[in-house]
């Protein structure tokens, strides 16, 4: 699979285990002044931090594109009805169209096993302390499961409203959900992810009559981070709202991978 | 804390380009739209560093940057200092130019 990049397909599936910090020794150095010295001893970089999961995440893209894979990279909190979503989700598409989905916990594969259920396969990465997926997890997935051609791919992140805004997996795009059980400000509380998704799932609708929980009010808070994201409402457990999910999916298609970054990945509001 | 992964990868990069001599200064550019807090990247370093002679004496310098803003309503250009923003013709449909800049600007050698 990995003739570009010259990584090993011997390389065992890997969850980088990140030790506790116990001691804060903070010297706070960031807007002040910067100081220039002597030029001898001043190295030029100009190096982005992320380019080794960037490049990583370039390499799935390009797979996945050259495999007509569908990926979609799943963020929510804890609870939003993810793993749930993609239940009803597979047992309506998976006659049609074969489906794979990678579970991101830091423990257990609960989540796996329920997906397994459904009949489709399900690979669980445990993330330990870790608190996102990064894009080397999802390449080793990909060294030891042949994900098949024409298929879709919905990668279930681990549940965090924060950090995985930041790491690009290679996918399509970034889809957030978000139930009424929440507040609908959520977009506005954690901007960076409604920022980076395509597209906005409002689940547990059927729970409305029950909920403080204005959904006008929070479509608009999520445009004015992203006035261009998608927004469908859903009840992953009444199936209401479903069809127009399910249709959001078929519309899409493995595209060109300049467009995919520019549209998805680092989203950019319209001029 | 995604910004433990993000010092680990600084270093690496660092440390596979740049790992000859040690470093006194590594001067960071943290965009406001990068979804880092330059206070927990600040942090994460100083922990981290402890367990590598190259950065041991090392500190980050952080320059904060802001994306620019072209207004589609009443063309205006305008800097935003915090995401979700509105223009001040009250609209949020603006083009964004930069900001989410997290990137190793130059490093200082002892």
């Amino acid at each position: 699979m990995c003739g570009t990049c010259g990584c090993s397909a011997q390389n065992k599936v890997q969850i980088q285990t990140i030790e506790p910090i116990n001691e804060i020794n903070s010297a706070p150095t960031h807007n002040e002044k910067q100081e220039i010295s002597s030029p001898s001893k001043l190295q030029h970089v100009e190096a982005q931090i992320l380019s080794h999961n960037n490049h990583i995440a370039q390499h799935n893209r390009d797979t996945f594109n050259a495999k007509h894979i569908i990926a979609l990279n799943l963020v929510s909190s804890p609870g939003a009805g993810k793993t749930t979503l993609l239940e009803s989700t597979l047992t309506e598409i998976n006659r049609r169209v074969p489906c794979t989905v990678i579970e991101g916990d830091q423990q257990t594969a609960n989540d796996a096993a329920r997906i397994a259920a459904t009949g489709v396969n399900a690979i669980q990465i445990n993330t330990g302390t870790g608190c996102h997926l990064e894009a080397d997890m999802i390449h080793q997935v990909m060294h030891h499961h042949e994900i098949e051609n024409n298929s879709y791919l919905f990668i279930e992140n681990v549940g965090n409203l924060v950090c995985p805004a930041l790491f690009d997996l290679g996918e399509l795009c970034k889809v957030a959900i978000l139930s009424v059980t929440e507040g609908e400000d959520k977009p506005l509380k954690y901007p960076h992810m409604f920022q980076a998704a395509q597209l906005m799932i409002i689940n547990k609708v059927d729970l409305l009559p029950y909920v403080q929980f204005d959904v006008k009010q929070c479509i608009d808070y999520a445009k004015q981070v992203n006035p261009d994201i998608e927004v469908i409402e859903v009840s992953a457990t009444s199936k209401l709202g479903l069809d127009d999910w399910l249709s959001w999916l078929e519309r899409l298609q493995p595209i060109n991978n300049q467009e995919v970054r520019d549209g998805c990945a680092h989203h950019h509001h319209h001029a | 804390m995604h910004e433990i992964s993000l010092v680990s990868a600084m270093m690496d990069l660092i440390k596979r380009d740049y790992g000859a001599k040690p470093i006194k200064v590594i001067r960071l550019r943290v965009g406001i739209l990068s979804c880092v807090e330059p206070s927990a990247l600040e942090s994460c370093f100083s922990v981290l560093k402890q367990q590598d002679k190259l950065f041991k004496s090392c500190n980050v310098s952080i320059l904060v940057t802001y994306p620019n803003a072209h207004c589609s309503h009443c063309k205006r250009h305008f800097s935003i200092t915090q995401i979700g923003q509105p223009c001040r013709c009250g609209t949020y449909d603006y083009a964004v130019s930069g900001g989410d800049d997290l990137t190793i600007q130059d490093l200082e050698f002892i």
